[in-house]
């Protein structure tokens, strides 16, 4: 049986397959479409930007409640990086967790020190947005376990 | 006093007496799943960040257990898988000569039972609820295996054999307070037809019934034959369905019978297992213990998910992992499962059984029956900790969904605001644990109100003798209820500790 369009006004068991599949099928190619216009982009992963970021945290392992995270970062020259404007956030493992949003404490040279407030035990990745003094963005992304 | 039937309230009942109601609804899940899938593969690999993770995990299953206990099975009635059950029927009577039956051997549930133990035991190796990824490809399995499944085997196979999802909805729907049942029973002895279960689709095949498509039998009253409808192709016939076991809320029936005899009728919670009569398409349920291990699954099943939520099993699977000095997480969580799901159900259940028996005085009754029997008494307790496991998450992570969608609005370009990523508890944090208290204890005491009702119907008689043997035969089962609620109750007021898969998300970072 050759399908048409006008198929649909044959009687249901007569649809090849179903107009409900053609309405599924529909949405599906336009959901991907537009969502392929800008979504990919979220999930890049860190670029290999050439800035030397590292995380510590205070205790080694945090605990519930209070901590602190100190970063250091390097340009490409390996010379300290020095009035960069940052912002930490940290997100649970598990859907439905609201972010924590890190406080920056102090910055001295390549040093600086960002207030956390972690608010259940577990699975957290911290996200460091550095923007340097140039305008630049060094994004990282660090994973931490919380007791 | 009239009996609550949705289909005569105004808007609700004439929509879903609509022939495409479903289908509406169908399609509706089905672009969320779509959307779930895409955000899943392509979207930020960040659980709270990602639709997959944020719809599956947070708002489908809060969603599922409020609206099973507030209403009944309305997820399985607005399947997105199922919509692909048009084509495979399609592609199966041209191509497959009509399919197959469902194998004679896997009529029943123990297939569903084994998924569901897969499930659950992939659900915490994988840590399936921290990747969107997985939980994308979840879903796409989910479609391509019902789809593979309905265009091989005649009628719903998938929804009544093999459904992990489905077998959920129908172990949580037995507290539902609504069913689909028949209005007027002497109706349908008097029905000459039975669409309710013989009906199909008018084809060239199959022509139209000898009988006009509207008309007036006498007694029976007017009939309007629906001439695309089909029967349920779960096997209930409903004259003598009862309750709602396996009943996927297809609304099939509804639409075939041709006298407007059948409703979505209220009732009372858990009473259709209080008796145990023969039930179409199932039996009688102290016989099938396939559904029995699915109920003891469902019900121990609860009480290992939460505790895999909380901060003690880790320590568990620490010192479990250096005692089989294994550098894999499996075999510890492997002893646990067999733990959970094998050995506390066998010793509880089993000294359960064997009390209750003998303090009814049926020694010589199967001991394997009355454990059937009894089973279903748990299940309020089992669906109480899943309904305090799950609205946790949900109240707690409900309107995350907001900036989840803002975020994918925003990549897509159709929202240019800041996602709000301070929004998240639906109620004070401090209602948390009394909600879920309540729940547990509703839970309770369900089970200990339905051990008394199976007791009382078992035993038959009510004088004085029959009354202590009644409450004999259902105090262990109500000492099995309480031990669950204390565990529960334990579970919850412990620190709760979320682990994912940091390696997972690890590579490439520079730490």
């Amino acid at each position: 049986m050759s399908w048409s369009w006008s198929a649909l006004s044959r009687p249901r068991h007569m649809w090849p397959p179903s107009r409900v599949f053609d309405f599924g099928a529909l949405l599906l190619v336009l959901t991907f479409s537009l969502a392929a216009c800008g979504r990919m982009q979220s999930a890049a992963p860190a670029e290999d930007d050439g800035y030397a970021v590292t995380m510590t945290s205070e205790p080694a392992t945090p605990a519930v409640g209070p901590g602190v995270l100190t970063f250091t970062l390097r340009d490409p020259a390996g010379a300290p990086l020095e009035g960069a404007t940052l912002t930490v956030v940290g997100n649970m493992s598990h859907a439905g967790m609201v972010p924590v949003t890190g406080a920056v404490q102090s910055a001295s040279g390549d040093t600086y020190q960002v207030g956390m407030d972690w608010t259940m035990a577990g699975d957290w990745y911290v996200d460091l947005t550095a923007k340097t003094s140039d305008g630049k963005d060094i994004l990282r992304r660090f994973p931490i376990q919380v007791k | 006093m009239p009996r609550l039937d949705l289909l005569r309230w105004p808007l609700v009942g004439p929509f879903l007496k609509w022939r495409h109601a479903r289908t509406v609804m169908q399609v509706i899940l089905f672009g969320v799943s779509a959307l779930i899938i895409f955000d899943g593969l392509f979207g930020p690999q960040l659980a709270p960040k990602n639709l997959a993770t944020v719809g599956a995990w947070l708002h489908y299953r809060g969603l599922v257990v409020l609206v099973l206990l507030v209403a009944g099975n309305l997820f399985c009635m607005a399947c997105p898988f199922m919509l692909s059950r048009q084509v495979a029927r399609w592609v199966r009577e041209r191509f497959l000569r009509n399919g197959l039956p469902w194998p004679r051997a896997l009529r029943n549930k123990w297939l569903a039972v084994a998924l569901v133990v897969l499930f659950f035991f992939s659900y915490e190796l994988f840590d399936l609820w921290a990747s969107p990824w997985w939980t994308a490809w979840l879903a796409i399995g989910y479609f391509v295996i019902a789809f593979a499944v309905d265009m091989v085997f005649q009628g719903a196979s998938f929804c009544k054999h093999i459904c992990p999802l489905g077998q959920f909805n129908f172990f949580g729907s037995l507290v539902s307070p609504l069913e689909i049942k028949v209005r007027d029973l002497p109706t349908c002895a008097a029905c000459p037809t039975k669409d309710c279960i013989t009906a199909k689709p008018f084809t060239t095949k199959t022509p139209r019934t000898p009988r006009e498509e509207k008309g007036n039998l006498g007694e029976l009253g007017a009939f309007v034959v629906n001439p695309d409808a089909r029967g349920c192709e779960l096997a209930l016939f409903q004259p003598r369905k009862v309750g709602n076991m396996d009943c996927t809320f297809c609304l099939d029936c509804i639409h075939a019978c041709p006298y407007d005899n059948i409703g979505i009728i209220g009732r009372v919670p858990t009473a259709e297992f209080w008796d145990d009569p023969f039930r179409s398409g199932i039996g009688r349920f102290s016989r099938r213990f396939d559904l029995a291990a699915l109920m003891i699954v469902f019900v121990f099943g609860a009480y290992l998910n939460a505790f895999g939520m909380i901060k003690p099993v880790y320590a568990l699977q620490a010192a479990l992992a250096q005692a089989l000095n294994a550098s894999s997480p499996a075999p510890g969580l492997a002893l646990i499962f067999f733990v959970g799901l094998v050995v506390l159900p066998v010793v509880s259940l089993t000294t359960a059984g064997l009390m209750s028996r003998a303090l009814a005085g049926q020694q010589t009754r199967p001991l394997a029956q009355v454990i059937a029997r009894y089973t279903f008494a748990l299940v309020p307790m089992g669906f109480g900790m899943w309904l305090a496991h799950y609205s946790f998450h949900f109240l707690t992570g409900g309107l995350t969904l907001l900036p989840v969608i803002q975020s994918f609005m925003a990549d897509i370009g159709l929202y240019s605001g800041a996602s709000h990523w301070n929004v998240g508890t639906v109620v004070p944090a401090g209602w948390l644990f009394p909600i879920e208290a309540v729940m547990l204890y509703a839970g309770g005491f369900g089970s200990i109100v339905a051990a008394f009702q199976v007791a009382r119907r078992d035993i038959g008689e009510d004088d004085g003798a029959a009354r202590a043997r009644i409450l004999g035969s259902a105090v262990p089962w109500i000492i099995v209820t309480l031990l669950l609620l204390g565990f529960g109750l334990w579970i919850l007021i412990q620190p709760m500790e979320m682990r994912g898969t940091l390696m997972m998300l690890s590579s490439g970072v520079t730490q």
